[in-house]
């Protein structure tokens, strides 16, 4: 997952799953990104015609966890607390959408910056060089989760 | 995969990804709402599965181009970060199955040397 820039919206793997959510009728998208993102138990499992057959340690890989960060930005966003740039479509597809969120992923977002800031693929790709842009934006987004 | 080039020349290369035609059509707009100054032209350069294989290929492409400037100050491409850590990335060359030699001479080999 390449980037053109530290921020939670600027990579191709967030621009993806953004234009996912703007054709969903609910949260779910949001749920389920921040769900992939706290249920990795840092395994990889291999599989051959449906049975898993192999499993290896593998840490949160780079796209799961971009999408992580978006979705954690579009509960920042519902609850009042936006980064200075949305996508283009987000604010409207809030507007319409927020009654679907629930508090509860708040909380559930919360872990899941913890858990990419911590110990991600994502961060090790950041980490290879000046990371300090990337960790800024992630202590933003936390920030903002926080004062919630 | 694809290959972003500015022809005002202010901005570096950028090799991407998109998982769908519609969402490379997409993104096109999207690089150019966030650069308004630049003139970019975009070309498809590889195609893989969504996920670790076009993951795997977008980061065989960077390399081959002079990789993220997280690892070479000195590169060309405007990458900020690269795709996939090298762990993942020697680990998924064994894990990608062989194409059959029997598989009826449609198939031609790619960039990985028959890898996808």
């Amino acid at each position: 997952m390449s980037a053109w820039g530290a921020g939670s919206f600027e990579n191709d793997a967030a621009s993806d799953w953004i234009g996912d959510l703007l054709e969903s009728k609910d949260a779910s998208p949001v749920r389920a990104a921040l769900n992939r993102v706290k249920e990795h138990d840092g395994l990889k499992r291999k599989r051959f015609l449906g049975i898993c057959m192999q499993r290896q340690k593998q840490k949160l890989p780079a796209d799961t966890a971009g999408n992580g960060l978006a979705a954690a930005e579009i509960v920042a966003a519902r609850f009042g607390h936006p980064p200075p740039k949305l996508p283009n479509g987000v604010a409207e597809w809030l507007e319409q959408h927020s009654s679907l969120f629930e508090p509860e992923l708040v909380v559930i977002a919360r872990q899941a910056v913890n858990k990419i800031k911590t110990d991600s693929e994502l961060q090790q790709l950041w980490e290879e060089g000046d990371a300090r842009q990337w960790h800024n934006a992630v202590t933003d987004l936390e920030q903002r989760l926080t004062n919630l | 995969m694809y290959l972003r080039t500015d022809e005002n020349g202010t901005l570096g290369d950028y090799v991407g990804q998109a998982k769908s035609p519609a969402r490379y059509d997409a993104r096109q707009s999207e690089h150019s709402d966030d650069y308004p100054n630049a003139d970019f032209n975009f070309d498809t350069i590889d195609r893989a599965i969504p996920g670790d294989e076009l993951r795997y290929m977008e980061e065989w492409n960077m390399r081959q181009l002079g990789g993220s400037q997280t690892l070479n100050p000195n590169t060309p491409l405007s990458n900020e970060s690269r795709a996939m850590s090298d762990e993942n990335f020697n680990s998924f060359m064994f894990d990608v199955p062989q194409i059959p030699t029997s598989f009826g001479g449609a198939y031609q080999p790619g960039p990985l040397g028959g890898k996808h």
